[in-house]
Formats: C-alpha cells, structure tokens, sequence
C-alpha cells in the first residue's frame, strides 16, 4: 500500500459511517421530548415552590384581605387628599352609595374579629410556626442532596 | 458548531452523526455502534446539566461520555464471547474492489492498539481536529499531531505487510 497507490486519508474519511437516517430521527425526536419534559418538570416544581413559601407565611390571605393602602406619596403630602366635587347630577347616586357603605360598615363592626395568632402561630393563616419551618429545612436539605448527587454523577459522566 | 451556548443537546441530529460515525470506527457499523450512541445521549441527558460550556463544545463533551461508553461495550465484547475470526478476504473483481478495501482497513485497524484506534476515531470519525482531540483527552495539541502522525505510519505499514503478504498468497497461487 504505497502512498501514490493508497491515499490513507482519504480512504479513512471515506469509510466514515453514517448512521441510518431512521435511527436518527428516533433519537433526535427522543432526545427533544425528554429535555422538554424536564424542562416543563422543573418550571412546575418551581411555581410551585413559589406557591407553598407564599402560602405557608400567609401571603394569600393577606393579598386577599388587604385594602387598599392610604397613599403616602410626595404629591398627597403636598396637595392633601383629593375629593372629587360633587355636581347636582350626580347627587342623589351618591347618597345612594354613602347609605350602602354604611349599612355595610355597621355589619363589619358587629361580625367578630378573628382571634388575634399566638406568638407561635403565623398571621392570617394560624399555621404553627414549625411546620414552615420544617419544610424549608426539608427543601434546603434535599437541594443540597440533590446538588451532591448531581456533582457526583456528572464527574462520571465527564 | 455554532449556537450551542446553554442546552449541549439543542440540536441533536449533527451530534448524532458524529457520535455514531466514532463508535462505527471504534465497534464497527451496525447495532453496536447504534446502541452506543443511543446510549451516550442517554447519559447525556441524564447529566446535562454537568456540562460546563466554556471547557468546550458539546461535541468534545459527547465525545467524552462516548469513549467511556465504546470501552464498555469493547470490553463486554472481549469477555464471555471469543473473539471472531477475521472474515476471509475474496479478492475477485472490480465489483467487490470496495468492500474488500474497506475489510482491507477495518482489519489493518483492529490490529492498532487502543489509543491509535481511538485517535484515528476521533479524527476521521467524529471528524475533530486535533486541538478539539486534545481537549477531549485532556492533552496537548502538538502532542496529538505526532501521535496521530505516528498512527497513521503504522496504520500504513500494516496494510503494506497485508498487500505484500497478498501478493505472495497469488503469487503462489495459493487462494
């Protein structure tokens, strides 16, 4: 096998295999399905990660049973607050409206207050203190076996 | 290999190909090579978030996990099973001219120690350079050059004991 007869080169790169067209079309279609899954897997996991830390200090509750907080800004504490004036139009619509909001107000002050939370209890929700508590301990414990895990696995993989 | 920035395994069909095109040269082609490479993206998956893309291209790191992946399988191969016999090489006609070159080289290969074998993998399998080779074995570029020149030396003195040992074999009338 001369050189001038035999171009190794060349004849090396022509006995590159192909794979079947089949094969990788099943793999490919195969691959993309599982990154998309996990993907879809972790974006879950997250949100609701996000849910159960809101939920469990009351956050829920608290967007829920807010009002509308008095503002406090610059312009209010220069000008005061504004109130519309009242034309003659509109009157008798806003009588109606103030008589509504008082009813409504005198139903508030005799319904009873929620009990006021221990100091072991969180607000709004009542929840015991340590059951959050034990649940952000558990979610840091299992993240850092999880990265363990993963470190271990991938310097094999590597 | 452009666009691969953050998934390793965004477009998978180019890395198919080269993935399957070094396990063929190191397995052979066939349901080897092809549960080699399925294999590779496999562990791929599983641990792609491992990959680190400034250490290199996902080829280079596919390419990592496939060697790992091809010593398993020839090391399974060589256990319980015996060896196979190399086949008889007919030399009759221009037809088969092909074939029998490609038998020619696959047995002049076989008889390569590992570490030419897989360098001449890499090279005119997975098609890498040989900077790309030295990142994926962790050596140095120049070091690759000599020794892949050295590996295609003995890769052509063996297919020159081959042809002349042919030649005797007709000469003598003896096939």
């Amino acid at each position: 096998m001369k050189d001038e007869r035999f171009d190794l080169e060349g004849e090396l790169n022509a006995g590159r295999s192909r794979p079947r067209a089949e094969f990788v079309t099943s793999l490919a279609g195969d691959v993309r399905g599982r990154v998309r899954r996990s993907r879809i897997g972790l974006t879950l996991a997250l949100c609701g990660l996000m849910i159960v830390a809101v939920a469990s200090f009351g956050g829920i509750g608290y967007a829920a049973g807010s009002k509308p907080a008095k503002s406090n800004s610059s312009a209010s504490a220069q000008y005061g607050p504004y109130t519309p004036k009242q034309t003659a139009h509109f009157a008798p619509k806003v009588a109606k409206v103030k008589a509504k909001a008082a009813v409504k107000a005198e139903a508030t002050a005799v319904a009873p207050k929620a009990a006021p939370a221990h100091s072991s209890q969180l607000p709004f929700t009542g929840l015991a203190l340590w059951v959050p508590l034990a649940i952000g301990l558990l979610l840091i414990g299992s993240g850092v076996l999880l990265r363990t895990r993963a470190r271990r696995h991938g310097s094999s993989a590597h | 290999m452009k666009g691969f920035h953050r998934d390793p395994l965004a477009h998978p069909e180019e890395l198919i190909g080269h993935v399957y095109a070094y396990a063929a040269y190191r397995l052979g082609d066939g349901h080897d090579a092809e549960d080699v490479t399925s294999e590779v993206f496999e562990r791929a998956i599983r641990y792609r978030r491992s990959y680190d893309g400034s250490k290199g291209e996902p080829l280079g790191w596919l390419l990592g996990i496939a060697r790992r992946c091809a010593d398993d399988a020839l090391a399974k191969r060589r256990g319980p099973r015996d060896e196979p016999e190399p086949e008889e090489i007919a030399a009759s006609g221009s037809v088969e001219e092909d074939t029998v070159r490609r038998l020619t080289l696959d047995r002049a290969l076989a008889e390569l120690s590992e570490r030419d074998q897989e360098l001449i993998a890499l090279r005119y399998g997975a098609e890498l350079t040989a900077a790309q080779i030295a990142e994926v074995l962790d050596a140095q570029t120049n070091a690759i050059e000599v020794a892949l020149h050295r590996a295609l030396g003995r890769l052509r003195r063996i297919l020159e004991a081959e042809e002349a040992e042919a030649a005797e074999l007709f000469g003598s009338g003896r096939v």
